[in-house]
């Protein structure tokens, strides 16, 4: 509980901080996260609460047999609960201050950013955590009171030892909970458009997650009660007891259990994710931005590209930086339906479903292939190069509106900018005799479809640099450009250029906050599990411990009862884990097919990033297992 | 022939916080015979639960030996005496320590679970059994859907299963009604009568007036035994309840 307030704090604390020194981007993820994490540790608070008046029912019962008024005892439990909030918020909040510096340089760290060494404590989030934490604990105080209130004492009591009813076997929900759990499964794994993924996505998630509990509810207490009907798998010591023992614990925790596993794969879900945003992000960044600096005009005279070219190759060297991957070149750039060749109008090819072949395709002079490549060649006006990026052209005739070209040479290599579209679409790159030629495909668009604007020819000038001179050199060129465009009489308008280096601060502040968050909120996550499952264990070893006294006495060994223990606790332990990883396995084609849409194409990066997570939260729940289970076995062998 | 032997037996509690030593037992020497059924009694207090865990096992004593069927169980090792307290003792307990997450039937077969018995075996010994505990008919239910003499009857049922040669019955009656008490002593008689051997503790002079002997326990020691040797339940009531009064009265007791 101490924990969970220290971390809403610190978030908060980080928050107004930021807010100081701007960064709204980040501002607007972290204030999502703070009040995630608070609405999540509220819900903590009050689950360790009812699960620690739950076990005091006792106590309470015999306080009133022995002459407390209810009165008395709902001071007794308010005073306790009040000490109890008052040492949590003051640790909550010392703790956070202490780490609030600490996260907040983390938080620089990740962003890139020096935050300097100042130690501030912002009394807003002192404030906000307090108020928080106070109408929290309120909010439980009421409930222990009522709980008091209505009970009488004789259940006080008896407290947890209400009758265990044996399970039914809840058949429509098992096949109901097989049926959305494949459901949801084979829509992750059939989808392969990527933006309909993004829409599916939340209805693949609501399936699984329906199908989670149904399965952990109905379709365990199937598997156990098909077990136990074998009678001669059954009947064997391990099997009898463990059976009728999952049998009955999957009674009372099989909705326990689905939370976690849903929470167990929200929590890789999300960081294995963030993680893999965070570090794909100069993948991402390549793949919108191909180069470090970059022009586009469009073309209105043969006279502007030149003037812009020579502009420009004056330019770079008052920079005084090493350019590499230099490309400048005229291009035709259309949207076509392709028919093994025919290239044409997209609406043309269509099929009766309204899918056509859709590619890109770009027109480029044979005299600026020479210069791209570095080589001299000739090509008649019927002659095309065809490249296509991932080889996929491999025709001997091309129609491109209707004309026909011979292809000359498949390309195996053009150095043109590197294409990318999430949606699959192929890049077709035919290099032409000379801009007359792209002028005849012009005006044969133009003429077929007359949806078409008389297509203008752009051109393209690209460069790289060192991350350091990126914006130096940027700002060399936009200048000497900006100051031409305002000497002739073209309008500034038709060039546009950008630099990588302004994206890069816009996509660290949001992939650099959703990381943090990611992180944040997993450890908070992977803490509310993990005390799910601490306080699940304890209370059971409580009732398990006279089950075990009992099996003693009738002849089972020492070391049966701990073997059995152990199976009983590792299957309560890792059945979420390795449904959630189940879950995760399923998610990822889907997962890894929605990246593709904010341009992160590198899937290996995401398989080692979804890994690595579930190698480290596999590791972290394997040490909450052993320690509960430490203590599970105390509880159950202390006479 | 002696099945059980108990020589010298002294059992020494020390409590948690050092200090006080608490004598449960003193010496206690006391020989059962097989097909005997013999009734433990004493006040709270007087040890005889401490004689009834040592016997079956569970406890170690300070000093003495309890020879089971010649065997001595002070020389067992740890790993093999819960496979020994299973072949050769059945136990039935006062407040039936029935487990809740077994049917009735899977609960009378636990042992011969543990045991490793095949399924084929348990059900032809359960069926003679549930029969004639009158069972037969609750086997599928579970410990809380049936009445405290029906539970206890279970109890009984697992206590015999594995066909021990010693049942052990730790205030068998306790928990029970008059009615449901009856019961279960009539059919401890008839168990006996089929050559059971049983060693009962209880406080219950009806419970011990059933036994064929009945032995005194006090202050950690054998006080006095009563023979039944014919007499009918009712005059044994009396013996039982003038040897009790005597203890009470004797003024021996420390106060």
């Amino acid at each position: 509980m101490i924990a969970m307030s220290y971390i809403i704090l610190y978030l908060l604390t980080s928050n107004s901080l930021l807010s100081m020194k701007g960064g709204g981007t980040l501002k607007v993820v972290l204030i999502f996260g703070a009040i995630i994490i608070a609405l999540f540790s509220v819900v903590i608070i009050l689950y360790a609460n009812s699960f620690l008046i739950k076990q005091r029912k006792r106590e309470l019962g015999l306080y009133n047999i022995l002459g407390m008024e209810k009165r008395h005892i709902a001071k007794v439990v308010s005073r306790e609960l009040l000490y109890c909030a008052f040492v949590s918020i003051a640790l909550g909040l010392g703790v956070g201050i202490l780490f609030s510096k600490v996260v907040l340089l983390l938080l620089g760290a990740i962003l890139d950013f020096n935050f300097g060494f100042g130690f501030e404590i912002s009394p807003i989030a002192i404030i906000i955590t307090v108020i928080g934490l106070v109408l929290t604990y309120g909010i439980a105080l009421v409930w222990d009171l009522a709980k008091v209130g209505v009970s009488k004492p004789i259940e006080l009591l008896r407290g947890g030892e209400v009758g265990e009813r044996e399970p039914k076997t809840k058949w429509p929900i098992a096949v109901l909970g097989v049926l959305t759990l494949g459901a949801g499964y084979a829509m992750a794994l059939t989808i392969k458009n990527p933006s309909a993924a993004l829409g599916m996505f939340f209805i693949a998630v609501i399936l699984v997650i329906i199908g989670t509990y149904c399965l952990f509810t109905a379709g365990s207490i199937a598997v156990l009660k098909l077990m136990r009907s074998n009678k001669r798998y059954y009947y064997k010591p391990k099997h009898f007891i463990n059976v009728s023992g999952m049998l009955y614990r999957m009674r009372q925790n099989a909705v326990g259990l689905g939370n976690i596993c849903i929470l167990s794969t929200m929590i890789l879900v999300m960081i294995s994710s963030t993680v893999c945003l965070y570090y794909g992000m100069e993948d991402s960044l390549r793949n919108e931005y191909p180069n470090d600096v970059e022009l586009f005009g469009s073309m209105s005279t043969q006279s502007y590209y030149e003037d812009v070219k020579s502009i420009v190759e004056e330019a770079i060297p008052m920079a005084n930086c090493d350019i590499s991957d230099y490309r400048c070149y005229r291009r035709l750039e259309l949207t076509l339906g392709d028919d093994n060749g025919s290239l044409g109008n997209i609406t043309e090819f269509m099929d009766v479903f309204g899918n056509s072949n859709e590619c890109s395709v770009f027109i480029i002079p044979l005299e600026d292939y020479c210069d791209l490549q570095g080589v001299e060649t000739s090509l008649k006006p019927n002659q095309v190069l065809a490249y296509s990026s991932d080889g996929s052209l491999d025709y001997d005739q091309v129609s491109i509106v209707g004309i026909k070209y011979d292809v000359k040479e498949v390309l195996t290599e053009l150095n043109v900018e590197p294409y990318y579209n999430y949606l699959d679409i192929h890049a077709y790159y035919f290099v032409v005799a000379d801009m007359d030629q792209l002028n005849v495909i012009s005006d044969a668009l133009s003429d077929r479809f007359y949806e078409y604007d008389t297509p203008r020819f752009s051109f393209y000038i690209g460069m790289n640099t060192d991350t350091e001179h990126e914006e130096l050199l940027f700002n060399t060129i936009s200048r000497t450009v900006t100051d031409y465009s305002s000497n002739s009489d073209v309008e500034l308008a038709s060039i546009y250029y950008r630099c990588i280096a302004d994206a890069r601060e816009s996509y660290l502040g949001i992939y650099g906050g959703l990381f943090f968050l990611g992180i944040c909120l997993g450890l908070v996550f992977m803490m509310a599990a993990v005390l799910i499952m601490y306080y699940k264990q304890i209370s059971e070893g409580y009732s398990d411990r006279r089950r075990f006294e009992i099996m003693q006495q009738v002849g089972m060994t020492n070391s049966e009862v701990k073997g059995t223990i152990r199976s009983q606790v590792l299957t309560v332990f890792f059945l979420p884990l390795v449904a959630a990883g189940i879950h995760l396995m399923f998610a990822f084609p889907m997962l890894s097919r929605m990246f593709t849409v904010l341009s992160i194409t590198n899937y290996n990066l995401f398989l080692v990033c979804t890994l690595v997570s579930f190698g480290v939260f596999a590791i972290l729940y394997l040490i909450v297992y052993s320690l509960t289970a430490r203590t599970y076995y105390k509880i159950v062998s202390s006479d | 022939m002696a099945l059980l032997e108990v020589t010298g037996l002294k059992k020494t509690y020390t409590t948690r916080f050092g200090g006080a030593q608490v004598h449960a037992l003193v010496n206690v020497s006391f020989t059962v015979d097989t097909g005997e059924y013999v009734a433990v009694m004493g006040e709270s207090g007087s040890g005889k639960t401490t004689l009834l865990n040592i016997v079956a096992s569970l406890d170690k004593p300070t000093a003495g030996i309890v020879y089971l069927d010649g065997l001595n169980l002070g020389v067992i090792k740890d790993r093999a005496i819960a496979a020994f307290r299973r072949d050769n003792l059945g136990f039935v307990f006062q407040d039936f320590n029935l487990l809740d997450t077994f049917s009735i039937k899977d609960n009378i077969l636990l042992p011969l679970v543990l045991a490793n018995v095949s399924y084929d075996e348990m059900e032809s010994r359960l069926t003679p059994l549930a029969h004639k505990l009158g069972i037969s008919d609750i086997l599928a239910k579970y410990p809380y859907e049936v009445s405290g003499g029906q539970k206890q009857r279970t109890a009984v049922a697992r206590a015999l299963i594995a066909k021990p040669k010693l049942v052990l019955a730790d205030e068998p009656t306790g928990a029970l009604d008059s009615k449901a008490s009856d019961g279960l002593l009539k059919l401890f008689s008839e168990i006996n009568d089929d050559g059971q051997t049983i060693l009962m503790v209880t406080h219950s002079v009806k419970a011990a007036s059933h036994a064929k002997r009945v032995m005194f326990i006090k202050d950690g020691m054998v006080f006095h035994q009563l023979y039944r040797a014919g007499k009918t339940t009712e005059q044994q009531f009396s013996a039982i309840s003038d040897v009790l009064t005597a203890i009470a009265t004797s003024g021996e007791r420390d106060a």
